[in-house]
């Protein structure tokens, strides 16, 4: 398998694993693996509570570990950034973080 | 999700960088839950220390009591939190209803605290209820106890979505915020508990041996304590921000700056102490 086609089984496998995450937070009653889109923000888009988010970072943490340390790079960014940002973002970063550690 | 069984009632706990040597424990408002320190006062302060925080019992992700709301009790919670992960010693941080449990722990295990950081306290006769008694005109804790779910909703869902359409989403977040208030209003003694707060005794504040600080907004409708504090806290820094009594809530990683600016300079004078003896 190239290298091309590895980020994208990877990047695919990150995404299935995170709205399985958001559903497991939000609650099957609420959403849907399938209702949730990579372009969906935290707050306006899938509208997620804060503490809900941290609970979302928890299980990032535990599934990823220090591969990818989503709380330190979230405390980068500053709250308005957080604010409006994409599930695709944090796809991309985990995916970044996996690879590098590779 | 980390979950410690404290005094009976499971706590949603949280921790950042666990190597370092000194802990700082942060303590919530009433209402108030880990994730308004999570993204942005606690990351700053882990680049140095040992940062937990927690949920108040009943609050955020942690299990819900049916009493125990008073001070004494809520700085117990803190104590079998320190106890149950092994911290002999930490620094606590309070914001508001958070703020005063902090105090209320300083002066009741003196040996347990080390230096002591209160944003916004109010004096414990200044709590919600006595404000929302005031505001709406109430007269009895009954009263406040029946109305205050719908008085406080109404502010959250104008301040979420103002006159326009509720999602689905916004519905959800909207009944859990009243969920949770329903349960503190009807199902424990939080009111009450409130209600029968004391001021605190002079002669105790006057035995707080830990350094501290104290962090206010120059708007803020906690000034009275502020001044209060900062004439019988023997050792206190008294910081006086541009904002009202949401000032650190608004400007988390700023007052995270002023935190740490304070452990590190008292940290140094106690270590010149140290070393003059």
């Amino acid at each position: 398998m190239d290298i091309i086609n590895q980020h994208t089984e990877t990047k695919a496998s990150i995404e299935t694993e995170l709205k399985k995450m958001i559903v497991e937070v939000i609650g099957e009653d609420f959403i849907t693996e399938n209702e949730i889109s990579t372009e969906d923000t935290f707050t306006d888009g899938l509208e997620m509570e804060s503490i809900e988010i941290v609970q979302f970072a928890d299980l990032v943490k535990s599934q990823y570990g220090e591969k990818a340390d989503l709380t330190t790079w979230l405390s980068d960014m500053g709250l308005e950034k957080i604010i409006d940002l994409k599930l695709q973002e944090v796809i991309d970063f985990i995916e970044h973080e996996i690879t590098m550690h590779n | 999700m980390a979950n410690i069984k404290v005094n009976g009632l499971k706590l949603h706990v949280q921790q950042l960088n666990r190597k370092a040597s000194e802990t700082i424990i942060l303590i919530p408002g009433l209402l108030g839950n880990v994730a308004q320190w999570y993204f942005t006062f606690a990351p700053v302060l882990a680049k140095n220390y040992h940062v937990v925080m927690f949920d108040l019992k009943s609050h955020g992700k942690s299990e819900k009591g049916k009493g125990g709301f008073d001070l004494k009790k809520m700085a117990e919670d803190v104590l079998g939190l320190m106890n149950a992960l092994e911290i002999e010693k930490a620094h606590l941080v309070g914001y508001s209803f958070g703020a005063q449990i902090a105090l209320k722990f300083a002066v009741i295990f003196p040996d347990r605290c080390n230096q002591l950081i209160l944003l916004e306290s109010p004096s414990p006769k200044h709590s919600m209820v006595y404000q929302v008694m005031e505001e709406q005109n109430l007269k009895t804790l009954e009263e406040v106890k029946q109305q205050l779910p719908d008085i406080v909703m109404g502010k959250v869902k104008n301040q979420m979505v103002g006159e326009g359409k509720v999602s689905r989403g916004k519905t959800r977040v909207l009944n859990s915020i009243m969920a949770v208030f329903k349960h503190l209003c009807w199902e424990t003694t939080l009111i009450e508990d409130l209600d029968r707060e004391e001021e605190f005794e002079n002669e105790d504040l006057l035995m707080i041996a830990s350094d501290t600080l104290l962090l206010y907004g120059s708007e803020s409708d906690c000034l009275d304590e502020a001044n209060n504090l900062a004439k019988w806290i023997p050792s206190n820094h008294y910081l006086l921000k541009e904002g009202g009594h949401w000032y650190p809530l608004e400007n988390p990683v700023e007052v995270a700056e002023d935190v740490n600016n304070f452990l590190f300079k008292t940290s140094k004078s106690i270590f010149s102490q140290i070393k003059a003896l």
